[in-house]
Formats: structure tokens, C-alpha cells, sequence
């Protein structure tokens, strides 16, 4: 290992952990050199562990060279230990790289079309654009900006292990030494989350963590050059959903325990709260419910990324007056609608002039019902409300207002990203609190917003032991993550994204808002 | 050959020019400045009510459909006197509401502008009252402000003036001339330098305009206060062609205008309303978008600008060909050039401005010509035929295997040339390679309609699929070449 490609893990690491430590109260401020550098492309070749690497260890608790974990550290009672052999047979995030193959997925063959401005040598699959979130570490190099050629460890398998849990050499190796002076235990496992962090894992137990990384490829991240274009899109991606952490999470085969059903961690609560909290983020669900902490890590840090992309976007086009921002920043659906009469839109009316499209109004739903129930509502909305206005100033936004409004909404999420405490009571006053959203007539005609709404709703009231498993609102609501049958899986593209477009999007060209609410309204009587 | 010669001597320096490069526009720019279509401007003078025109003895005869009931005809049914009314109706007052605007639609200057006799205009020295507006769009919106030339208009020395006079001196739209009323019935229709249907007032509720002459000529529900003098196919299809031309130069002009007004001030920039409606207003269906996979022909992800006024653009100088005397016209290219200026996704608008100042100069050139004449006379059913061939095959790809553009305003406009061309030839009681039209022309119907069954109305082509409009193109395209012995 060179010590260059250690030096590229290295900034990927650092900034990762920058990142998260931003979005962090009052922890301390990364190295101002470190946030400084954009980690666009980063040469992490070989400095990062194969997915076969990974399963030597995580094949199954019972499986050869796993035992020793089970029986001398009881790492079955911390972690499954079968964590490869879900994502390999499960996890449609390994698919993602396979589907950019345009001889496999007819959406690719369309966006390599429409995509090589008559450079017969384009390919998707070499796009840095795609790349940035199709694979784990089939990147160019920071170097040449060309696709390294060694391919070998990681070929084609999409979001692997380190594309979620951090790359970088170091902790790969530190994360399962034992202890030097023979103890039966794993130093690695007592460290804080900072000191892991700077060794290149992230902290993904930390729900807010978790969000911003998912975040990153599933809204985007400008900074890492994870941006789907409007370009993108009318060339053929499939629109993005909204993204609400608790019931993605939901929809994936989970290669990990809820923390209420790890036993080490819930003894660790018992005898040691603050260890239990400090180094696991973990609390019992009687002081904190881990699912509205992930609805609320969820929508906080969909806003933030959202945010982001807004003003990389603002500050570029700013460089030529009077330009607009990219279409993709926008509510989808305000365009791309059918022209019908009555219209939800213009039955509900406009907050700016019509004909202008308003930011996508899932990105500030549900973050709006957090705050205010966290009793930060007036900020939020102040903050917000700049934010629209400047959206709305002229078609497709004032980009110097907006390159202002989005930095001071950037920076609210700072000190607000705190931590927020979900008891049983906060947990039923959100609970509410979205209840009430959902029907909120303002949001008529904005059926992300409700979707976005609604997916957090369910997640919340199965969490909380309701009966009510709201099956109902299943036929208004799509279905956008899904954990795929090994069969699908030893397909080269399992599903083809037709196929999960159709009903997401049948459902939505479909909703009927009065209906909804009808049914909503039974459900919540 | 005389009318060739004419115009190429007024166009002044094209000889220059053509010895030079043969592909130039044989309408050099600084000729324009010598000589500018009458219509273009809007007429000027003073308006009068129209009870000045429905005495008995003038145009208000009380028969309906006759010279001398011009009048009774109008008010009887003109759906012009319509206009004014709708301002009180739902649709107004939500858009009104959606508008944030302070005086109802009928009060809205903006609104008065196009649905009664312009507002700001005084006649008899009053100001314009509710009274006045509630004749809607009447005689002088359509003839010109008649103060100047309603008292000699029906003198023998009126009918010896040229129209060129009738409208510098007097104010006067001389409709017999296709370019003039055309333009007359864009300054709504399509928009003018005062006044426009933007995106804001679509949004709102307002139905966007799509302007194509013959489609609103050619409705047999509407009973005209006018004969037409010229004959059918000729006023059918030559209607269609000077109306193309025409309407496309009232949408550049409008172009114009807001890009002259953005490149001051910071005004909505680019205006949505120019693009197609339908290329961001679909669902994302899972086979969105129509376009996916189609040969490109802008850049992904942008909006056709007017595909709706351009869609038949390139055709003018070959349709010129067939139904003149010979006259050429060469290829609309300051127009191209705007178009693929326009579609990009931040046109500047300054040198915007710019492109379509060149574009209008070089669509009034042809309209100077149109109002010249020269234009052939009992078009033959061979020529239809060549003709229908001709925009059958300008809608396909070079392979003949797909649409040039899955857009549903291109589709539509080639439907309504073809219609118009039918219509024009007598329909079933057409020559026979024409009236054999008919099932192909009805399938391209069902091809481009609206959603009719749904309980909601649809103003879009929801479920549009170019594909059969395709099948119906290329049905047409095999019906004209082997009409003519060409395959």
C-alpha cells in the first residue's frame, strides 16, 4: 500500500467524519484544511478491504473462522454474523452497479443514448456521475481522472460493505484484533465513535449518521459528486423518491439486529446507560423510540442534503446572472402532471405566482412537523420560509437569494441537528403531530409531501405496537425498497427498474387526494 | 418568372449575395428595412361601438349568412362575442383568485386586452366603460378602428385604394389579404408586443394558446359573416401555408419583446409558455418519457421551444415551391438559428433578442412576397397529393421508421395541415387519391385526441402514444408516394 492511496482513504475518511462531526452539536470543528477539500473522487483503490475480505468473517455465525468470534468474544450476541451472506443473497444495493449494463437494463441502453452527445466511446458504466453512487470503489482516480484498471478485489458489486460502513484500510484490520494481553474481548468495541471514525468507519449506529450517509446517495451530495441531474433524469433515470429512513430501513433485509434485540447492548444499557449511549448511541425504548429518531435523523438529514444540492447549485449558476437553477431541484410533479380539470393545484391554489414550481415539498413536510415538535418550529419555519421565497421569486428561483436563504438553512441544521429525545409521550405527540399533516389541505396536489408523510406515519405506528398495520393506504402507497428472493438476485439486473417503476408510478399518476384522505381519516378515527 | 424577378430586384442585393454563397437567404437583411408587410403593427386610429356598423341599410340587415347581415351574423352566434362574458365565469374568477390580482377579470386591463375592444383605446373621447367591453371582441377589433374610414369606407374611391393604404392611412385590416388577417387574429391568438398569455396565467387556469389558422377557420358550426372570394382548395391550403407563416412570426416577435424585457429587467426568463406544454406536462409514467430512445434532436431534458409554430417550419420553402408560381424561398435559417439558441437550458437573453430580430425580418420578407401574390390558382389533386406527400414524410425520421419528434404538438400540426389540405380538396367528394385520405386522417385523430372518457377533463394528451401516430404518418406517407407512381 502506497502512501499516497493511504493519504486519498485518509481524506475520505476524514471528511466523512467531518461531516458527520458538522452535523453534530457542539462537538469540535473539523481541521479547517480537511473541509476545505472537496472529496469528489478519491483514490481508494486497494486501500480498502474486498466484499470476499468481509465474509471471511461475517458468513454465518456457525460457518468456519467465524466460530472463534461466537465462542471466545460472543460476537453472535453484538452482531448477526451473517452479514455478508444477506446483503450477497438479499440487498438490492449490490445490484447497483449491475444495472447500469445497458446489454442488461433497457433504462440504461436509453440514458447511454441519450447521454453520449455523439461520443460513440461514452459508456454509463464509466461515468463518474453514476459511479459516485452505483458502485462502492469502481472510481476514477483523483489522479488521472480515469477508471483505475484494477478491478479485480471489488469488480461489479455495487454498494458493497465499505460503500456504508467507510473505507479505508486501517479499521478493516482493527475492528476484529484481539486483545494483545489475552483478554476475551475486542479493544475495538470500546473505543468512542470518534476514534473509529478517524480510523474510517463510520459511525453507523448513530441514527443521524446513518441518515446523512444514505442521504448522500439516495437525495445526493454534491461535495462526494453524487448529483442526479435534470439531464439525468430526462435521459432516463427514474425519479428518486422521497427518502424516509424508518421505512426504507423497513423495506431492506436488515443485516443487522434492532439494537432492542442485541443482548450485549441492552445488558450495556442496563449496567452502564452512559457507555451504552456514548460509544452505541443506544438508549431503551422506554426513554427513546429508535424508529421516530430514525423518522426524525431521516427527514432532518433528507433537508440538509437537499440543502446542499441547492446551493452547489445556486453558487454555480450564480456565476451567470439571471440563469435558472437546475430543473431537478424542483418539485418533479409541478411539471409533470397531466393537464386536468378540476386540478388539486388550482383548487388549492398558489403560495407564489402560479406557473412557477416550488422546491420538492417532501423535503420540508415532515422536517416542518419535527421541529415544530421539538419546539424549534419558528426557526424552522422562518429559516424555510426564505428558502421558498427565494425559490419562488422567478421561475426556477432567484439564484442569489436562493445561493442565500439555502446557506442560512445549511447552518440552522448545524446546532439543530441536537439530538432529539423520542419517549413514549414525544413519540405519541409526533405521532400526532404527522397525523395532522397528512391532512393538512395545504398539501393537496403535493402528493410527495403525503407520501412522505404517510411512509413516516406507518413506520411510526407499527413501531409503537399498533394493531393497525394500515394496510389500506398500501394501495395509494408505492412500494420503493424491497428486499429481493435469491433467485432474483443471481439475475444479473433482478428487477428491471420498469418493472418497480410501474407501480410506484401507477400509484402515483393514480392518487386520488379526496379518496386518501377518506381512508386516512377512517384509520385514524 | 415575372414575380421571381420582381422580388429579387426589391430584394436588392441578393444577387450580390447568391454569387457569393447560393445557400444565403435570397432576402438579404438590409432589404427589409426598404420594405415591411402591412400587419404587422397594430392598426391605429380610433375605435367605434358597433351599433355604428348594424344599421339596417349597412351590415345589420337581420338576415343571417347574407351580404348586409354582417352584423346579425356576428351577434347571433360569433363565439367573439363570447369573450367578454367568460370574464365573469369560474374559471375567471379562480384564476383571478390564484392571480392574487386586485380588480375582477373583467376589470383586468390585462385581460381586457384580447377579450373586448382594447381597453385603453378611447372612442367618442369617453373612456371605455363595462358597457362598451361587453361587446366583446367586435367589428373594429377584427377591421381596424374604424373613426378614420367608417364614412368612406363604402365609396367607390375606398374600393381603388390599395390595402397597403386602406391600412397605413386609415387603420383599416384589410382581411381579403391572408397575411394581414392572419397576423390580425395572432395579436391574440398567439400574443403581441402588448399582449400575452403567459405561464403564470396558464398556471392559473387560463387554456394555452395554440393558434393554427385553418383549424379555427374550418368549423362547421361556425357561421361566418363573410364569403370567402377565393375559391376551395386554393383558400383552404393557401390559408394553412400563409397562416404557418404567420403565426410563427407573431410567436418570434413575442420572443422578442420578453427577451428585450429580460435582458433589462429581472423578468421570468425563459417564458414557459413557448415551450411545448406537453413535454414537461405528462406523468412520469413508467414509459416516460415519450421521447426515450428517440433520435435526438435537442439536448436531453430541455423543452422543445415553440415546437407548436415550428413544427412545419422547414417546409416552407419546398411547399412554397408547389404552391406558387415558381417563387423560391430558402430555408427559414435565422429562425433555426433561434430555435436552437432557445433551446438550450439558460439562453441568454440579450443575444436571444438579437436572433429574433433576424428571425421577424426574415419571415417579413416572406410575407412581403404573400402580399405581392404570385400564388398558384386551381391547385391540381397531383400537387395536393405531392403536397400531403411532402408533410407526411417531413414528419418522419430518415429511416421512415419512427417520428422525427415524439412531441404532441408536432403531431398535431402535421394532423392539421393534412386536414386542412383535405378539407381544402372537398373532403369524400375530393379526387379520389385525396378522399382516400379520409381513414388515415381519422386514425391520426384518434392518435393525437384527448382523454374524452376519463370523468375529469384532460387539456393534455395523457397516454399519448407516438407510436401510433407514427403508424398513421407512415400509412400516409405510403398513401401520397404511391398515389404518385413514386414506389
Amino acid at each position: 500500500m502506497t502512501a499516497r492511496t493511504l493519504r486519498g482513504a485518509w481524506i475520505v475518511a476524514t471528511a466523512a467524519v467531518a461531516m458527520v462531526v458538522l452535523a453534530r452539536s457542539g462537538i469540535s470543528q473539523p481541521p479547517a484544511e480537511v473541509a476545505a477539500k472537496p472529496m469528489v473522487v478519491a483514490d481508494i483503490h486497494n486501500a480498502s478491504a474486498s466484499i470476499a475480505e468481509c465474509k471471511a468473517c461475517h458468513s454465518g455465525p456457525d460457518e468456519r473462522g467465524v466460530r472463534d468470534f461466537k465462542n471466545k468474544f460472543k460476537s453472535h450476541e453484538f452482531i448477526r454474523l451473517d452479514e455478508s451472506v444477506i446483503w450477497e443473497e438479499n440487498d438490492p444495493h449490490g445490484k447497483a452497479f449491475a444495472v447500469l449494463d445497458p446489454t442488461a437494463n433497457p433504462i440504461a441502453k436509453i440514458m447511454q443514448k441519450s447521454l453520449e452527445f455523439g461520443n460513440p466511446e461514452y459508456r454509463v458504466q464509466n461515468d463518474v456521475r453514476c459511479l459516485t453512487c452505483h458502485a462502492t470503489d469502481m472510481k476514477p482516480t483523483q489522479k488521472t481522472g480515469k477508471l483505475a484498471t484494477d478491478f479485480a478485489r471489488n469488480n461489479d458489486v455495487g454498494v458493497g460493505c465499505l460503500g456504508c460502513h467507510g473505507v479505508g484500510a486501517e479499521w478493516q484490520v482493527a475492528h476484529y484484533k484481539s486483545d494483545p494481553t489475552g483478554k476475551n474481548e475486542i479493544p475495538w468495541r470500546s473505543m468512542t465513535p470518534k476514534v473509529k471514525e478517524e480510523k474510517g468507519q463510520r459511525n453507523l449506529r448513530d441514527p443521524l449518521a446513518k441518515a446523512e450517509m444514505c442521504a448522500s446517495c439516495h437525495v445526493g451530495n454534491p461535495d462526494e459528486g453524487k448529483v442526479v441531474t435534470h439531464e439525468m433524469y430526462a435521459a432516463g433515470h427514474p425519479p428518486l423518491p422521497p427518502f424516509e429512513l424508518a421505512s426504507f430501513i423497513e423495506g431492506q433485509p436488515k443485516h443487522w439486529n434492532n439494537p432492542s434485540k442485541t443482548p450485549y447492548l441492552v445488558a450495556l444499557a442496563k449496567n452502564k446507560p452512559t457507555d451504552a449511549y456514548d460509544l452505541f448511541q443506544y438508549r431503551s425504548e422506554t426513554i427513546d423510540n429508535y424508529t421516530a429518531r430514525h423518522i426524525a435523523a431521516g427527514a432532518m438529514a433528507s433537508m440538509q442534503a437537499e440543502m446542499k444540492l441547492l446551493h452547489a447549485d445556486a453558487s454555480e449558476r450564480t456565476k451567470n446572472p439571471g440563469h435558472m437553477l437546475d430543473f431537478a431541484r424542483f418539485d418533479c410533479y409541478a411539471c409533470h402532471h397531466d393537464l386536468k380539470i378540476p386540478s388539486d393545484r388550482q383548487e388549492r391554489g398558489y403560495e407564489g405566482a402560479p406557473g412557477r414550481p416550488p422546491l420538492k415539498a417532501w423535503v420540508s413536510a415532515l422536517p416542518a412537523v419535527i421541529a415544530a415538535n421539538a419546539g424549534l418550529g419558528t426557526a424552522f419555519d422562518e429559516k424555510w420560509g426564505a428558502v421558498k421565497k427565494a425559490s419562488l421569486a422567478k421561475p426556477f428561483g432567484d439564484t442569489a437569494e436562493v445561493l442565500k436563504a439555502s446557506s442560512e438553512m445549511i447552518a440552522w441544521y448545524k446546532p439543530n441537528g441536537k439530538e432529539f429525545l423520542y419517549t413514549p409521550e414525544a413519540t405519541n405527540a409526533l405521532r400526532g403531530e404527522i397525523e395532522k399533516a397528512i391532512a393538512d389541505k395545504k398539501w393537496r396536489g403535493d402528493t410527495e409531501a403525503i407520501m412522505h408523510l404517510t411512509w413516516a406515519y406507518r413506520s411510526l405506528r407499527s413501531s409503537t405496537k399498533d394493531e393497525a398495520k394500515l394496510d389500506p393506504l398500501g394501495v395509494f402507497l408505492p412500494q420503493n425498497v424491497r428486499e429481493l428472493s435469491k433467485e432474483q438476485m443471481d439475475k444479473k439486473v433482478p428487477v428491471t427498474a420498469g418493472e418497480v417503476l410501474a407501480d410506484r408510478q401507477k400509484k402515483f399518476a393514480a392518487f386520488d387526494w379526496t379518496k386518501f384522505q377518506e381512508e386516512f381519516g377512517k384509520l385514524t378515527k | 418568372m415575372a414575380v421571381l424577378f420582381v422580388a429579387f430586384v426589391t430584394a436588392g442585393l441578393f444577387v450580390a449575395q447568391a454569387t457569393k454563397s447560393a445557400a444565403r437567404s435570397p432576402v438579404p437583411e438590409t432589404a427589409i428595412a426598404h420594405e415591411q408587410p402591412y400587419g404587422i403593427t397594430p392598426p391605429h386610429g380610433r375605435y367605434s361601438v358597433a351599433t355604428s356598423c348594424s344599421a339596417a341599410s349597412c351590415h345589420g340587415s337581420g338576415v343571417i349568412g347574407q351580404i348586409g347581415g354582417e352584423y346579425t351574423t356576428w351577434i347571433e352566434g360569433d363565439p367573439h362575442t363570447k369573450a367578454f362574458g367568460v370574464l365573469y365565469n369560474e374559471v375567471s374568477e379562480r384564476m383571478i383568485k390564484n392571480l392574487g390580482r386586485k380588480e375582477p377579470a373583467y376589470r383586468d386591463a390585462s385581460c381586457l386586452k384580447c377579450h373586448a375592444v382594447d381597453e385603453d383605446k378611447q372612442f367618442n373621447g369617453e373612456k371605455l366603460d363595462d358597457r362598451n367591453h361587453s361587446e366583446a371582441v367586435s367589428c373594429d377589433a377584427c377591421h381596424g378602428p374604424s373613426k378614420n374610414w367608417i364614412a368612406i369606407h363604402y365609396q367607390p374611391s375606398w374600393k381603388a385604394m390599395s390595402d397597403k393604404e386602406k391600412f397605413d392611412r386609415y387603420g383599416f385590416v384589410p382581411s381579403k389579404d391572408l397575411s394581414a388577417r392572419s397576423l390580425n387574429c395572432a395579436s391574440c391568438h398567439v400574443g403581441a408586443r402588448d399582449r400575452e398569455v403567459n405561464h403564470d396565467l396558464i398556471a392559473a387556469g387560463h387554456p394555452r394558446l395554440s393558434f393554427e389558422y385553418t383549424r379555427y377557420h374550418f368549423n362547421e358550426k361556425y357561421t361566418k359573416h363573410w364569403v370567402e372570394k377565393l375559391p376551395n382548395p386554393d383558400f383552404e391550403v393557401r390559408s394553412w401555408f400563409v397562416g404557418q407563416v404567420a403565426s410563427l412570426r407573431a410567436a418570434v416577435d413575442l420572443l422578442a419583446v420578453r427577451a428585450e424585457r429580460a435582458s433589462r429587467q429581472n423578468s421570468p426568463w425563459p417564458e414557459f409558455s413557448e415551450s411545448s406544454c406537453y413535454s414537461c406536462h405528462q406523468g412520469l409514467n413508467p414509459d416516460f418519457p415519450r421521447s426515450a430512445g428517440a433520435d435526438r434532436i435537442r439536448p436531453v431534458g430541455v423543452p422543445g421551444w415553440q415546437v407548436w409554430y415550428l413544427s412545419l417550419a422547414k417546409l416552407v420553402p419546398q411547399a412554397s415551391s408547389m404552391l406558387t408560381q415558381g417563387d423560391t424561398i430558402s430555408t427559414l435559417s435565422a429562425v433555426e438559428k433561434l430555435r436552437i439558441a432557445m433551446e438550450t437550458t439558460n439562453p441568454d437573453p440579450a443575444k436571444i433578442a438579437t436572433l429574433a430580430e433576424t428571425a421577424t425580418a426574415e419571415l417579413d420578407a416572406i410575407l412581403v412576397r404573400f402580399q405581392r401574390g404570385g400564388f398558384s390558382e386551381n391547385l391540381s389533386a397531383e400537387t395536393l397529393t405531392r403536397l400531403g406527400g411532402m408533410i407526411a414524410e417531413s414528419a418522419l425520421n430518415a429511416n421512415r421508421t419512427a417520428l422525427k419528434d415524439s412531441d404532441w404538438d408536432f403531431a398535431a400540426q402535421h394532423t392539421l395541415a393534412l386536414t386542412a389540405i383535405y378539407h381544402g380538396s372537398g373532403g369524400t367528394s375530393a379526387a379520389p387519391a385525396i378522399a382516400a385520405w379520409k381513414p388515415v386522417l381519422l386514425k391520426l385523430r384518434t392518435a393525437i385526441a384527448f382523454d374524452s372518457k376519463s370523468k375529469d377533463r384532460y387539456d393534455s394528451p395523457k397516454d399519448y402514444d407516438p407510436k401510433k401516430t407514427y403508424e398513421a404518418i407512415r400509412a400516409m406517407y405510403d398513401l401520397t408516394h404511391n398515389a404518385k407512381g413514386d414506389r
